[in-house]
């Protein structure tokens, strides 16, 4: 089951991929998954399509159509598993994130969780053993609901990040206990709740494993396949995207632009020691890098690994040598030379537009400097 | 059975049906027994949250 939130964004090339996630999620057997803002990305049809088609079910508590008021999914969803009834409730923040990411925000609403889990779980809760709760709202959130609404024996969370590698445990066992897991995001661990319910429906002991999902585990070999296919379908994706992209920059700024690119061979012509150290750093190789993995045709991985992309007189809107992470990719255009707007010496923040948390996740400044260091 | 009178043989054939119908109710229908679960059952749920990523890193 997931909680929620597979979906990256808008663009062709995130779609693509978000769709194919969809579709592993299909094949590795996901049986019930929620819905959260970024799920309806492509829109309510796309999104209840790719379940039907790979056999999940979707859940959305709280998610409503304006005009009716009615849900756009099962508010709820039952399962037996073993001749246990399993129910699902799911949530997401009220209208957070709706109007920016989902493609019908117009006739979408969401409701107060917590009021949509109290509305439910009277009519839910006489069906099933056990309640599962999708939460895609801070852990914080999901505990005060799991403390005020008695009914939810498991939690799901979602949406901060956090790994739990142990349940924390909300309640006591006379007014209910309710366990909140999270397992982190991006498909790095898979949490693993091996619970045992007694005749009575109640949740008798449970053994909890967080799995990390590294090197060490191995591929699924047709998984592993799908994804060599699919990544051959992306690369002409990001292709035709990057020259959308260009052109569209060139569209919209017709007059060129005062302040110019020159390249790296321009600023040697004084700062040859500096263009030394460089020419040798990963800097100068930064699109070999992407050639390397076949990704030159990635507009997302071309922002940081050339000099002033998509921009006017950036690379490649000009004859200028900007094909790597060059001086005026930290320093600002050659032209702004002596000027006030001009970055004589780049601070950290220069550096984390590129070198942030997913990208460069082991970047230091006072180290990653040392290896690039020069006057 | 006492003959209705003036009954035709639709009426007749109404009447049997709902005496059938009136045993059938009487006598219960065949019960569906659900099996009985096992005094403990152990599940396994395994979860995740929030998985996008890109398929494929720059570099």
């Amino acid at each position: 089951m997931d909680g929620g939130g597979w979906a990256l964004g808008s663009t062709e090339s995130q779609k693509a991929q978000s769709l194919f996630i969809s579709d592993v999620m299909g094949h590795m057997g996901y049986a019930v998954v929620n819905v959260a803002p970024p799920d309806l990305a492509y829109g309510v049809d796309v999104l209840r399509q790719s379940a039907t088609t790979n056999r999940y079910s979707l859940v959305a508590s709280n998610l409503k159509r304006k005009s009716s008021g009615k849900p756009v999914f099962d508010p709820y969803v039952i399962r037996d598993v073993q001749g246990v009834k399993v129910g699902f409730l799911g949530v997401m923040n009220e209208n957070e994130a709706l109007a920016s990411q989902t493609a019908d925000a117009d006739s979408l609403v969401t409701t107060d969780p917590s009021a949509a889990v109290r509305e439910l779980l009277p009519a839910l809760r006489p069906k099933v053993d056990v309640v599962v709760l999708f939460a895609h709202v801070s852990q914080r959130r999901t505990q005060q609901m799991c403390d005020e609404i008695k009914g939810i024996d498991l939690a799901v969370s979602g949406g901060d990040g956090f790994v739990n590698h142990k349940p924390t445990e909300v309640g006591t066992d006379s007014t209910g206990k309710s366990l909140i897991l999270e397992a982190g995001q991006q498909g790095k661990y898979v949490g693993a709740l091996t619970f045992v319910v007694s005749e009575t429906g109640k949740i008798l002991r449970y053994d909890h494993q967080m799995h990390a999902l590294d090197k060490n585990v191995q591929n699924d070999s047709l998984v592993a396949l799908q994804v060599e296919e699919f990544k051959i379908k992306l690369r002409e994706v990001r292709k035709r995207e990057a020259v959308e992209q260009a052109m569209g920059t060139q569209q919209a700024i017709p007059t060129p632009q005062r302040e110019k690119f020159l390249g790296a061979q321009v600023c040697a012509r004084c700062h040859s020691s500096a263009f030394d150290s460089w020419k040798d750093s990963p800097h100068a190789k930064s699109f070999a890098s992407l050639e390397h993995k076949q990704m030159e045709g990635s507009a997302d991985c071309l922002k940081c690994h050339v000099t002033g992309f998509n921009q006017p007189n950036g690379y490649p809107n000009t004859q200028a040598e900007l094909g790597s992470v060059s001086c005026e990719s930290c320093h600002g255009q050659g032209t702004l030379h002596g000027g006030k707007d001009f970055v004589a010496r780049p601070a950290a923040q220069t550096c984390t537009v590129c070198h942030d948390t997913k990208n460069s996740p082991k970047f230091d400044y006072a180290t990653y400097w040392a290896r690039m260091a020069h006057k | 059975m006492t003959p209705v009178k003036g009954s035709s043989v639709l009426q007749k054939r109404l009447l049997a049906a709902a005496l059938l119908v009136t045993v059938l109710f009487a006598c219960g229908q065949p019960k569906v027994v659900a099996p009985k679960r096992a005094p403990e059952t152990e599940i396994v749920l395994l979860y995740q949250s929030d998985v996008k990523a890109e398929i494929e890193e720059c570099g």
